[in-house]
């Protein structure tokens, strides 16, 4: 299809009828300043084709000026079989006709379906109007406004155009509502993860089964509860009927009455068995009685012996004692002797001790005093002298007034010296050696080439001439320094008292001196007195004078060291005495305790002997020894004849045990009979509750409803699980068909693409996103970079490169299709668009390139047929 | 002695709940299988019979509710003019001692439960030799002691049984406890009146299975009867089948072809007049194969008729997809939905693949027909 003429009229600015003309295949170019018109014509051209003529939709209505109108478009076209001419009209009289030359091809809505045959698919595949922009994002909006700025931009985003005709190849929305319609029948079922979705059928019917199947193995426990229970009462009820036989009973009885006869005569026997241990036992005992009675009197004649020996061995003892006793008495006396004598010593050399102390002490009091005495007198000369230099310390100028002095002398000086540098001079040369001499007035001689201050000025005289006076000028600045510094001197003179520099340091002299003198006499006067001249004199007055008892230094006194070693030696000696005196007194106290042990001694073991003797006194020893071991050999042979008569009864008697246990036994059986009954009872009145109560629940009802209930659950769970497996395979096929188609519609496309990208960026490949059908990144240099990071002049580059590509694709398969680009490269730099306008004139070939621009200046370049609007009249048709 | 006139029934299974049916039609069925009662007594007042013979199962449960239990004996005591004689079936054998316990304690004068094989004398000269079921499986031919069971010269001997006569049963059990087919000779009766399988059946000229007066599933076509039935001394027994139950069941296979309407090929099965429908409980079973559209147009056939009836199930397992270029244009021409299409029909064509895999293409290839179709419709 190839786009030949473009008529409005009352659409949007053009109320009057205006006509593109001229266009043909290769590049057409628009270009005029914005609000010139260029959208409208754009967007009139997507109405004429893609709304239909009795839509008053809203981008119909933005269609229409605003002062009203009936938008009408006319496009003249030219396909194979000829040139046709679609005419549109909009709200008012709407209407749609296709004409050939003067020919109605078609009318209103066969006027409809003929536009749509030249846009649609037909079944070789392509769209045939692959580039134009989709319906669905066709938004036909107004020309003002932010917002109508924006969807303008969206729809010409040939991105978005690219990506709603390839969803058509793939499939179109009869493919997406079978898809979305799939998957939300089996997002019913499913959760994303492909797990049962809870709220689900399918979980619902897993669910239930298995709720089902919880409450059939309750109701089948239930259900073998009831049976076992049946089948145990029954089993019961049997035992219950056996164990109340009544010849079972008897039978019973009779055995336990044989067993009771079996252990009474058991018992009986045992008794006598049981006497006869006894006989045993006494025998037992008597025979020990006369054994004991045997040993009994040996051991007293035993202990009579022994009684006499010990009295004796304890009188001799007691003897031994009494002697050791008088020894140790005599050996205390004489220790008590030594002692004595050794104390005496001791206070002797004590005394010579204290004397030689006494003398010691009165020798050095002494000495104290006198050396006292001459520090008293030192210390008052000192005081003296301190005083006298103390007072010449204070006269005279001090270092400091000194100081000032000597500073104003000097600048005295200095002021002196500027002031002769400074001063008038004179200087007399005289002709002759001998020529008379000039004079001062002074009278001092001018000499010969000398200069001569006369800082005051001053008279000079010639002799026999006269007298030259020189007069200084007013006082200047140095003049007064000079006054300044005197005046100064003058002052720091007068501080020191003195009439003259001189003067002022001899007196500073004596100053000096008088202040060494006073700190010398006061240093020395620390060391003699530290704390005082009143301090010495407390001192000496505390020792006094020297009085009477005073030892007499002629009397004989050893030295203090000999006196201490005697007075040391005569304690040892009382020590030593001491230590022997409470030996001999312990020795004697154990003495004394050992001679009344072995008295007690002597005296228990009297005590004993007469016990002894007396217990055997008047009794015949042989006698009774004979009569005792006779009573022995009598019970010994009693206690033989005991033990033979046991033997024999043991021998003889019947089992005991074994008869209570046939006795036990046999009473059990009974008992236990009748405990058994009493549990039968008990258990089958508890079964026979349990019978009733289960029976009229319905247990088993209940039991087949579940049953009946889960097989259909478990039917439904199978059926969902089926839908599941259904839709999940539905859903993988149509996905993998649509993804296929898109590899397979992309292929040539890439194909295509390569060239006109490597144009621009010679290495560049685009990605493009499966899901979204759009281009996702261009890879340059082997850098992938995601579309949405691009520059907007190269995301437009590329959007008008994809689809020229598309254009190309559709050309080589022999249906050419027009594209329109509105302002589609707005963003591109003047290289860039150089080399788009090359991709667009290598592109158009046979094709046709409608391309419409505000950039006049930059798209002069560009080149092809230029376009332009014209006044003009509408078709016949249009203006009915 | 005159004829002695009875009517033949077993197999009333009342309480029975029938869970896995939908709730609408539950409560209607359960309340059929009590009004049975009511149809036997009726069925033997028109036959002139003053007995019913119950040959097992009375009740679906060795446990019915206290208000099943109830309520059947306030109904067979409804006619104390009718006396009822029943022996336990498998589904409530004398195992079952609450049961029995309960009916012994509360059963009306007219209703007797024989729960030993001693023959019992129901009317003059006439005795019944029952069979009773001591518990669910007893592993013999209980019918065996009736060689041997003694009655007074002359008198008519009627067993009565509950069991299999040969390898089928409607539990699928049994197999040793086969009931002798020629019992009623053996044990010289002039009838042998069995329970157990629901179908009416003639086993011989003396030996009959009565079938239930309500059916219980789909293994039986048409509705539930019960024999009234006529014996004279010397005379070969007039066994007469009355048609009691309420609701009739139909299972039936609608066999299509392709190029067959489907819609009119079931049709054909339905019953009339249609307001007769509503005790129906149909089940279709469509088999051979179909068209994508004649499947579509069979699942509209039946959403049509379903709601006439009590129960409707269509069962589409044994129905092949017959794939045309016309199912597959109607997807699609061509483009991706074709290509999936075509996929999935050749997956339900590869023989090589699983049952359920091909039959799990051909339901998405329908589904994704579907789709498409009623897209179009809309």
């Amino acid at each position: 299809m190839k786009i030949l003429s473009i008529t409005l009229s009352d659409v949007r600015r053009f109320t009057s009828p205006i006509r593109v003309d001229g266009l043909d295949s290769g590049v057409n170019v628009l270009t005029a300043p914005n609000e010139s018109g260029k959208s409208t014509l754009f967007d009139a051209l997507q109405a004429l084709f893609f709304l239909p003529h009795r839509s008053r939709a809203k981008e119909v209505k933005s269609l229409q000026p605003h002062a009203g109108g009936r938008p009408t478009v006319s496009v003249e076209i030219e396909l194979p079989a000829g040139r046709y001419r679609i005419t549109k009209r909009w709200l008012s009289g709407a209407m749609a006709e296709v004409h050939q030359d003067s020919r109605l091809v078609a009318k209103d809505d066969a006027a409809e379906e003929w536009i749509e045959t030249q846009i649609r698919s037909d079944a070789a595949g392509g769209p045939a109007g692959l580039l134009w922009v989709r319906q669905g994002v066709t938004a036909l909006d107004g020309d003002t406004g932010r917002a109508a700025d924006d969807a303008r931009s969206i729809r010409r985003d040939l991105l978005s155009s690219v990506a709603g005709e390839v969803e058509a190849m793939t499939g179109g929305r009869r493919m997406d509502r079978a898809l979305a319609r799939c998957t939300a029948e089996l997002n019913e079922l499913l959760t994303a993860t492909g797990r049962p979705r809870a709220g689900g059928p399918l979980k619902a019917a897993e669910d239930e089964a298995a709720d089902l199947e919880t409450r059939e193995s309750q109701l089948e426990a239930l259900s073998r509860e009831l049976s076992s229970a049946i089948e145990e009462r029954r089993e019961l009820r049997r035992e219950a009927q056996d164990l109340r036989d009544p010849e079972q009973a008897a039978a019973a009885e009779a055995a336990l009455d044989a067993a009771r006869a079996a252990l009474e005569n058991a018992r009986r026997h045992a008794e006598k068995v049981a006497q006869a241990g006894e006989k045993v036992d006494a025998a037992e005992k008597a025979l020990a009685v006369a054994t004991e009675r045997r040993s009994a009197f040996a051991k007293m004649v035993r202990a009579r012996d022994q009684a006499v020996s010990q009295a004796q061995t304890g009188k001799d003892a007691e003897d031994q004692a009494a002697a050791h006793l008088a020894a140790r008495e005599t050996t205390l006396a004489e220790a008590e002797d030594i002692l004595k004598a050794a104390r005496a010593d001791l206070a002797g050399a004590e005394r010579q001790h204290s004397a030689v102390i006494a003398a010691e002490t009165a020798e050095r009091e002494r000495k104290q005093r006198d050396d006292l005495d001459k520090k008293l007198a030192a210390a008052r000369e000192l005081s003296r002298t301190i005083a006298r230099a103390g007072k010449e310390a204070r006269t005279g100028p001090d270092a400091k007034a000194i100081g000032k002095l000597d500073q104003a002398l000097q600048s005295l000086r200095v002021q002196e010296a500027l002031r002769e540098q400074a001063a008038l001079r004179v200087t007399m040369h005289y002709d002759q050696p001998g020529a008379p001499r000039v004079r001062l007035e002074d009278g001092a001689v001018l000499e010969n080439e000398r200069p001569h201050p006369l800082p005051a000025g001053g008279d000079l005289v010639f002799d026999g001439i006269g007298r030259l006076c020189i007069e200084p000028g007013t006082v200047d600045g140095q003049e007064r320094d000079y006054e300044r510094a005197l005046e100064g001197f003058e002052r720091a003179l007068a501080a020191t008292g003195a009439e003259t520099p001189e003067e002022a340091r001899r007196l500073a002299a004596t100053r000096l001196e008088a202040e060494t003198t006073l700190r010398e006499a006061q240093a020395t006067l620390a060391g003699v007195a530290p704390d005082g001249i009143a301090a010495l004199e407390a001192a000496r007055a505390a020792l006094g004078d020297a009085g009477e008892d005073v030892p007499d230094p002629s009397a004989e006194l050893p030295d203090r060291a000999t006196a201490e070693r005697a007075v040391e030696q005569a304690r040892g000696a009382v020590e030593t005495a001491t230590e022997k005196l409470e030996g001999a007194s312990r020795v004697v106290n154990e003495a004394k305790v050992a001679f009344a042990t072995a008295t007690a001694d002597r005296k228990a073991a009297d005590t004993r002997r007469a016990e002894a003797e007396a217990a055997l006194d008047g009794v015949d020893l042989a006698a009774e020894q004979t009569e005792r071991t006779d009573a022995v050999t009598r019970a010994d042979a009693a206690l033989a004849e005991a033990h033979a008569e046991a033997k024999r009864l043991a021998e003889a008697a019947p089992d005991l045990e074994v008869a209570e246990a046939a006795f036990k036994r046999a009473q059990s059986a009974l008992t236990a009979t009748e405990d058994r009954l009493q549990k039968l009872d008990r258990r089958l009145a508890e079964l026979d509750t349990l019978i009733r109560l289960r029976a009229a629940e319905g247990v088993d009802e209940d039991l087949g409803e579940v049953r009946d209930r889960l097989a259909e659950a478990r039917g439904r769970l199978e059926r969902y699980s089926f839908e599941r497996d259904v839709l999940s395979l539905l859903q993988a096929e149509l996905d993998a068909a649509r993804i296929s188609a898109r590899e397979h519609y992309f292929e040539p496309v890439s194909r295509e693409l390569r060239p006109l990208l490597h144009v621009l960026w010679p290495d560049a490949e685009l990605a493009f996103d499966d899901e979204t059908i759009l281009p996702t990144a261009l890879t340059r240099n082997g850098q992938e970079e995601s579309l949405d990071v691009l520059s907007g002049g190269t995301r437009e580059q590329i959007a008008l490169l994809v689809r020229l590509a598309f254009a190309r694709l559709l050309a080589k398969s022999g249906r050419p299709a027009p594209v329109i680009l509105d302002d589609a490269l707005v963003f591109t730099d003047d290289d860039r668009i150089e080399r788009m306008f090359d991709t667009l004139h290598r592109q158009a070939g046979d094709m046709q390139l409608i391309i419409f621009s505000c950039r006049q200046r930059a798209f002069r370049a560009l080149g092809g047929k230029v376009l332009g609007f014209e006044p003009a009249k509408l078709p016949a048709e249009a203006s009915a | 002695m005159t004829t002695f006139r009875f009517i033949h029934s077993s197999d009333l299974h009342l309480g029975k709940r029938f869970a896995r049916y939908p709730a609408e039609i539950t409560g209607r069925l359960a309340e059929a299988r009590h009004a049975a009662l009511g149809n036997l007594a009726e069925a033997a007042r028109g036959a002139g019979a003053k007995h019913v013979l119950v040959a097992g199962d009375v009740f679906d449960t060795e446990t019915p509710s206290p208000g099943v239990l109830s309520q059947a004996l306030a109904a067979m005591a409804d006619d104390s003019g009718i006396d009822w004689w029943l022996i336990p079936g498998n589904h409530d054998s004398l195992a079952a001692e609450a049961l029995w316990d309960r009916i012994f304690a509360g059963a009306p004068p007219n209703v007797h439960v024989l729960s030993s094989n001693e023959p019992v004398e129901v009317a003059s000269g006439v005795w019944l030799l029952p069979a009773p079921l001591p518990r669910r499986r007893p592993g013999i031919d209980l019918t065996e002691a009736m060689d041997n069971a003694s009655t007074p010269q002359g008198a008519l001997r009627i067993g009565l049984a509950h069991g299999p006569v040969t390898q089928f049963s409607e539990e699928g059990e049994g197999g040793d406890m086969v009931i002798a087919p020629d019992r009623a000779v053996r044990a010289g009766l002039d009838y042998l009146g069995l329970g157990d399988w629901h179908g009416q059946m003639r086993i011989g000229e003396r030996t009959w299975y009565s079938g239930t007066p309500e059916f219980t599933d789909f293994r039986h076509s048409g509705r539930g009867a019960c024999l009234s039935v006529s014996l004279a001394p010397g005379q070969p027994p007039e066994v007469a089948p009355v048609e009691i139950g309420q609701f009739a069941w139909r299972a039936t296979e609608l066999a299509l072809l392709p190029g067959e309407g489907p819609a009119g090929a079931l049709e054909a099965l339905l019953p009339v007049p249609r307001s007769a429908r509503r005790n129906h409980l149909m089940k279709i079973v469509a088999t051979g194969r179909a068209s994508l559209a004649e499947q579509a147009a069979l699942t509209a056939a039946v959403r049509l008729a379903e709601p006439e009836f009590g129960h409707f199930e269509l069962v589409t397992d044994q129905l092949a997809t017959e794939f045309d270029l016309a199912d597959l244009d109607a997807i699609d021409r061509a483009g991706a939905l074709r290509v999936a299409a075509e996929r999935l029909a050749a997956h339900a064509a590869d023989e090589t693949q699983s049952a359920k895999v091909r039959k799990t293409a051909e339901a998405a290839l329908n589904r994704l027909y579907s789709y498409l179709q009623e897209e179009g419709a809309e």
